[in-house]
């Protein structure tokens, strides 16, 4: 069902590219298969499967597949990227491909390792939540925290940019019911991150700093 | 037991753990603060809209050992939100978010299972949320300290105070630790052991199933929720994303017990499942899709009630022919409000349900019958459409709706249909036999095809049937999903061998079983070499003294009384025989009816106080130990109330200093104006109730000191009825306590106050009797269960037919038996469900019992279900009994000295024959007993008020027809119902039938009224005839005029008869009695009685004058009479001493 290349780069918008790809008007079975192989993007899935079937629909109610003309399928194809602009985050500083490997190296982190971590940061817990949870624009981060982060979460420089790059997660026992869809929380800017997070005037004197 | 027991062990521990270590107890910041401390957590105050807090009010993250909450709000508030993030900590230890909603720290454990709160959601967050805030109000004051505190003293408000908590949160856990029976420390092993659990082979295969539909036949005892549970834990294995799963539960009771069962196996997945009944995942769908249904995003739910005020309101709109019933519209609209609700479990809405009643129409011809039927359908048809239009208006959707809107929708809008099945992949249905039809489409429109659709259940346990639950579902599962592989669970881990062969023996004959694969368990326990016995006594009476003696031998034998129960068919038999073991010193654990409960009527007549200016409620209160105050001096203080304007609770310090008052009843009125003394701000009847019992008095407090069983369920009562008070948001207009009272009235007259009756679960472990409906024991297991009342007519049931029946082809009717047969033959299969239910609840012991005569001495024949037991059973030869103690009856006996000028009237005596009770309040006390007044009473009082003036102006010679009916206008405008949206309808009728009584006058002579004296031995009896008609040769007609219908057994009353002897007394053989009954026109009938029948009402008049002398005044019980009776509240109880009238 899915490429060699996706199993290499699992990464969001790739997986939901090839999602549409191998299956434009997906079904519970086929939606299964690749929240299996998948189950951190569960959730994103489902919803740009709901929106492939609806839109897959839209289309078949407009038009008999068969005589398609060019403006429809333009028209579908822009809404399909519209689909999947809306489920993505909001855009990376750089229109490079997204990173390799979005690892979370702060997800990792055990309750000692994660404090430790904060020390070694001048911050607290809930700093460092943010960045497990990618909360902070990556494009406001300069590149002396991108280093202190990544020494602070015992990584490498390249996992942290590739993971704050990466798309926003949710918690587990996030709510479930009526929308469907857990908030995630909003993002903000470094500096705000910085001033929004309970931290001592020294932290965040210092987190700024650097 | 309880399973917040563990949780508030837990919070309680954690409290008295960091008190010892130098935490101050009356500072929950003190408490809060050692808490972090002592469980290294980080505490973050946050602005209210920081990112971090992702729109929750506080948050625990689980790896972090974090707690994140808003700054918002008083210190107070934000203590108990940590406390409760406190719970998520130490009780579940994985990542949660709480909103301000799921925060409250006073929510009970249990939620009054009425109206709207049995929609409440079940999943695993509502559950944890739940427990987190147990855990944080008992951290923060646990309940062995509330206690102490209030025990010592300390009324709610003084330890609110001082510790600065909530007040309401204090009351809660007063509540909870005194009237709640302590925890027993025992501890019980959760599951018995079992040979083979492990490796049931049927249990496995059922969990591991793919690919397609798949039915699971689940007999009794065959661990069908552990199946359940067991097939979630095999879909996770496989990766299946746990928010795709979805388990729809029949009851709040199953979702909540798997919630908890799925939290326990796989706490980090559970949450995301949605677990819940049908109705609340109807309810979810309605407010994901709210604009496609046309609904506002969150609402506004209509339970029974609610539903008979929106009729009630357009009433007059109503096209009522057949259906019309002025006297007693309510009745017909909660008969037709139920047909409605039939027509939504098919799915079928007004244009549908008038479509099938104008087929009804064509294809009734000529045949007047079926004529009838077709019409009284369409009116319904037409009912249902305007019902509907004005829900909408409101803005609100009924408990039929819940499921009916969403699943239409499904069905007709592909696009939301694909989503729905997108994200719910996986649905697990539970008690499949027990979903209507309109659920079973609900199903399909979420599984499709059905591929991933697991469902379970058992036809032979379908005992909903009155809520449009059908176990052709069952049938009818492969054809609904084509393909489906129907298996069963093949071993029973509850019951004996001899039990399991008792009802396997039953199930052939039952017609559940058609189409169901035949029961063949394997008893996982094997024999117990116990035989399940019949008990065979002559009277009811004496099948009472025969289980009392049965309960207490198996005590004998080691069989505790708590693991007993006796299971009824019927309420009323129920509370029988509850009544009857407790007389002979059972302990019972059983409610019984809550707001006819005698501790109950005390709160509710001191809430009276606070709406009724006549004081009523005092000839209740009077009787509380409390106040001890003699019914002399209550009689002279209600009569003082007469023509009062404010409520009575306003007037009582007056009584305090009355010399006319007895020396106690001074006293005993400065206590209760004392203890109401702060009450008159209390608006709503929770706020007046929990400082009436926790601050004014020491009522609670004084209930701890009571031990006895009867004594503790006299404390749940007070428990369940505070909760139901507290929950309680009655919708209407009036008072807050005035809308509790009414709703306390319509609830019991709709019947729903019936899941109130449940034992909340922390009572449970009391020693005492389980008594139950067989109803109330689905799911459950007792190691002996009693079966009495298996006799014909009384298990199985009487089928009585229905009011509204459904139109022809609204319910599948697969044998083409038409709605009458196909309605007696579900009756039939339920009733055999019934049996085979409470068959099946038993372990190891089962007694099964029955009386060969009634009441009246007559014959009754055993239960044809015996018969199909064949010699599994065995009869027992001359069984004990236990017989009931001398004096255990209660007396409602009271010495009444009459005035001279007494006068005992027909109507009075009539009025004492229907129910003693309401002739001691209405006529000897003469309480003031506000009716409330509807349109139909009020155009009533004014009919009666004309027919007087009429009969005494024709009595006096020739009557003006023009002045009658200027008399009559003026009557009207000063007390008819003349704002009643049913005005011109109410006066329409009461035109027609004065004109009816004018008529009825035409070339008669009338005699001026008088009294005719009748003297039995009993004491003197005074007839008032209506009107004396003059004949010639000095000869009269006594004439009875009424303004209903005549009923079918009118000339049965004892009025007639009593005419008759007032007539032969005064008249000799020159009489005549006749009747005159307004509505039916102006036609007078006759009224002979026979010899014999005037001799039978000589004698129940001397029977009735002789208890009226002797002051017997018991109440006569009916669930449609007493609701309405303007005694309802206070009804019971007698104040001690005698009643001098003179």
């Amino acid at each position: 069902m899915t490429s060699d290349m996706l199993r290499h780069t699992p990464d969001l918008s790739d997986v939901l590219y090839q999602f549409a790809i191998d299956y434009p008007e997906p079904d519970a079975a086929q939606l299964d298969a690749y929240v299996r192989a998948y189950p951190q993007h569960a959730t994103a899935l489902t919803e740009f499967a709901i929106e492939l079937a609806i839109d897959a629909l839209f289309v078949n109610e407009e038009a008999p597949a068969a005589d398609l003309s060019d403006n429809d399928v333009d028209n579908a194809m822009s809404r399909f990227h519209n689909r999947l602009y809306a489920v993505r985050a909001p855009t990376s500083r750089t229109t490079e491909p997204p990173p390799a490997s979005p690892t979370n190296p702060f997800a990792a982190l055990d309750r000692t390792a994660m404090r430790q971590a904060a020390q070694q940061l001048h911050a607290n817990s809930v700093f460092i939540m943010k960045l497990r949870d990618r909360q902070i624009y990556p494009h406001t981060m300069s590149d002396g925290f991108y280093r202190a982060a990544a020494d602070a979460a015992n990584s490498s420089l390249d996992v942290v940019i590739a993971h704050f790059a990466g798309q926003q997660t949710l918690a587990a026992g996030q709510r479930y019911k009526s929308d469907g869809k857990p908030a995630t929380g909003a993002m903000e800017s470094f500096e705000e991150a910085v001033r929004n997070s309970g931290l001592t005037p020294e932290q965040e004197a210092y987190l700024l700093s650097l | 037991m309880d399973s917040f027991e563990p949780i508030r062990e837990a919070a309680a521990s954690l409290h008295a753990m960091l008190v010892a270590k130098g935490a101050d107890p009356a500072s929950p910041l003190s408490l809060v603060e050692s808490a972090v401390d002592y469980l290294d957590l980080e505490l973050t105050w946050l602005a209210s809209d920081n990112p971090s807090l992702k729109g929750a009010r506080a948050l625990y993250d689980a790896q972090a050992g974090a707690i994140l909450a808003s700054q918002a709000g008083a210190l107070q508030d934000r203590m108990i939100l940590i406390a409760h993030e406190l719970g998520h900590v130490v009780i579940h230890d994985v990542s949660s978010d709480c909103s301000s909603l799921d925060v409250d720290a006073t929510r009970s454990t249990e939620a009054a299972p009425v109206g709207l709160q049995r929609v409440e959601d079940y999943g695993v967050k509502e559950r944890r949320e739940l427990q987190a805030n147990v855990f944080g109000r008992e951290f923060l004051l646990p309940r062995t300290e509330a206690r102490a505190l209030h025990l010592a003293g300390e009324s709610a408000s003084a330890i609110s105070r001082r510790l600065d908590l909530p007040i309401n949160l204090v009351r809660q856990q007063i509540l909870d630790a005194i009237l709640l029976p302590t925890a027993e420390p025992e501890s019980e092993p959760a599951e018995k052991p079992s040979r083979t659990v492990g490796r049931d082979e049927s249990q496995i295969r059922a969990a591991a199933h793919r690919g397609s539909p798949f039915l699971l036949q689940a007999g009794p005892g065959t661990g069908k929720t552990r199946t359940l549970v067991r097939r979630v834990l095999s879909l996770l294995e496989d990766s299946v994303d746990p928010a795709a799963i979805l388990v729809l539960t029949f009851s709040n009771r199953a979702a909540g017990e798997l919630a908890e069962r799925l939290a326990e196996a796989a706490p980090v997945a559970a949450p995301q499942i949605w677990i819940g009944t049908f109705h609340a995942f109807g309810l979810d769908l309605a407010r994901r899709y709210h604009e496609q249904l046309d609904l506002g995003p969150d609402p506004a739910l209509f339970d029974r009630s609610d539903a008979i005020e929106v009729l009630q309101e357009i009433l007059p709109t109503l096209p009522l022919v057949h259906y019309r019933n002025l006297w007693d519209p309510e009745m017909v609209l909660r008969e037709m409000l139920s047909a409605i609700s039939r027509a939504k479990d098919e799915l079928v809405d007004p244009a549908g349900y008038e479509a099938l009643a104008q087929v009804m129409l064509s294809a009734a011809g000529e045949d007047e019958d079926s004529l009838e039927a077709a019409q009284k359908a369409l009116e319904v048809a037409h009912v249902y459409r305007l019902y509907e239009e004005a829900l909408a208006r409101h803005g609100g959707v009924d408990f039929g709706d819940l499921i009916m809107r969403p699943t239409r929708l499904l069905e007709q809008d592909a696009k939301l249909r694909s989503a729905v099945r997108l994200r719910h992949r996986h649905v697990l249905v539970d008690e499949y036999q027990d979903i209507n039809r309109a659920s079973a489409r609900l199903v399909k429109a979420v599984a499709g095809d059905g591929e991933r659709l697991w469902v379970v259940g058992d036809a032979r346990q379908s005992i909903y049937r009155f809520r449009g639950a059908s176990s052709t579902n069952m049938v009818e599962f492969d054809a609904d999903f084509p393909g489906a592989v129907i298996d069963r669970l093949s071993i029973n881990y509850r019951s004996s061998e001899e039990v399991i062969s008792t009802f396997q023996a039953f199930a052939p004959h039952m017609i559940a079983s058609a189409g169901m694969l035949p029961l063949a368990l394997e008893a996982d326990n094997g024999p117990s070499g116990l035989h399940p016995d019949l008990r065979v006594f002559q009277t009811k009476e004496d099948e009472v003294d025969g289980i009392a003696a049965a309960i207490l031998s198996l005590e004998g034998d080691g069989v505790r009384l708590r693991d007993q129960v006796v299971l009824c068919r019927s309420n009323a038999r129920l509370n029988e025989i509850a009544t009857g073991l407790e007389a002979r010193g059972i302990p019972v654990l059983h409610l019984g009816s809550l707001f006819e409960r005698s501790e109950i009527r005390d709160l509710l007549s001191l809430l009276t106080l606070k709406v009724d200016p006549f004081g009523s409620g005092l000839l209740r209160i009077g009787a509380m130990a409390r106040y001890a105050i003699p019914l002399q001096d209550l009689w002279i203080a209600i009569s003082r109330l007469r023509g009062a304007t404010t409520p009575a609770i306003e007037s009582l310090d007056t009584f305090g200093g009355d010399t006319a008052l007895s020396e106690p009843a001074r006293a005993g009125f400065a206590r209760l104006a004392e203890d109401l003394r702060s009450l008159g701000a209390a608006n709503t009847a929770w706020e007046f109730l929990s400082r009436y019992l926790l601050d004014c008095t020491d009522t609670v407090a004084r209930s701890a000191e009571e031990t006895s069983i009867s004594a503790r369920m006299r404390a749940v009562a007070i428990w369940q009825f505070l909760n139901f008070v507290r929950d309680a948001g009655p919708a209407g207009g009036g008072s807050p306590i005035h809308r509790t009272l009414d709703r306390v009235r319509q609830l019991v007259l709709l019947a729903e106050e019936r899941d109130l009756r449940q034992i909340p679960s922390a009572a449970l472990h009391m020693n005492a009797v389980r008594v139950m409906t067989v109803h109330g024991s689905k799911g459950l297991e007792f190691e002996a269960v009693h079966v009495p009342g298996l006799t014909k007519a009384s298990f199985p049931s009487t089928n009585r037919g229905e009011r509204c029946p459904p139109p022809v082809g609204l319910v599948a009717d697969r044998l083409g038996l038409g709605p009458k047969e196909a309605a007696r033959r579900a009756h039939e299969a339920e009733e055999e469900c019934l049996f085979f239910v409470a068959l099946s609840r038993a372990e190891r012991h089962l007694r099964l019992y029955h009386c060969v005569k009634q009441d009246n001495g007559s014959n009754r024949s055993r239960s044809p279900f015996l018969d199909s037991l064949g010699g599994v059973v065995r009869t027992v030869v001359d069984p004990p009994t236990l017989k009931l103690p001398a004096g255990a009856v209660t007396s409602h006996q009271v010495v009444v000295t009459w005035p001279q000028d007494w006068r005992l009237t027909d109507a009075r005596l009539e009025s004492y024959d229907k129910c003693p009770r309401r002739f001691f309040y209405t006529h000897v006390v003469s309480l003031g007993g506000r009716k409330k007044m509807t349109a139909f009473s009020k155009a009533h009082d004014c009919l009666y008020e004309v027919i007087r003036l009429v009969s005494s102006t024709r009595a006096g010679g020739a009557i003006d027809e023009a002045v009658i009916r200027a008399a009559f206008d003026q009557i009207w405008k000063d007390r008819g119902p003349v704002d009643h949206a049913f005005a011109a309808d109410y006066r329409d009728l009461a035109e027609r039938l004065l004109t009816s009584l004018l008529r009825s006058g035409d070339a008669r002579q009338f005699r001026p009224p008088e009294d005719l004296v009748i003297e039995f031995a009993e004491g003197r009896l005074l007839v008032e005839p209506s009107e004396i008609v003059e004949l010639p040769e000095g000869k009269v007609i006594l004439r009875r005029v009424r303004t209903g219908y005549k009923r079918s057994d009118e000339y049965d009353k004892l009025s007639y008869g009593l005419y008759h002897l007032a007539g032969q007394n005064q008249f000799g053989v020159g009489y005549q009695v006749e009747a005159l009954h307004l509505t039916d026109g102006d036609t007078v009938d006759p009224v002979t009685l026979t010899d014999r029948k005037l001799q039978t009402r000589r004698e129940t008049a001397r029977k009735l004058l002789d208890g009226i002398t002797k002051g017997e005044f018991a109440p006569d019980i009916d669930s449609v009479t007493c609701p309405r009776c303007p005694h309802f509240f206070i009804c019971g109880v007698t104040p001690a001493g005698a009643l001098d009238l003179r």
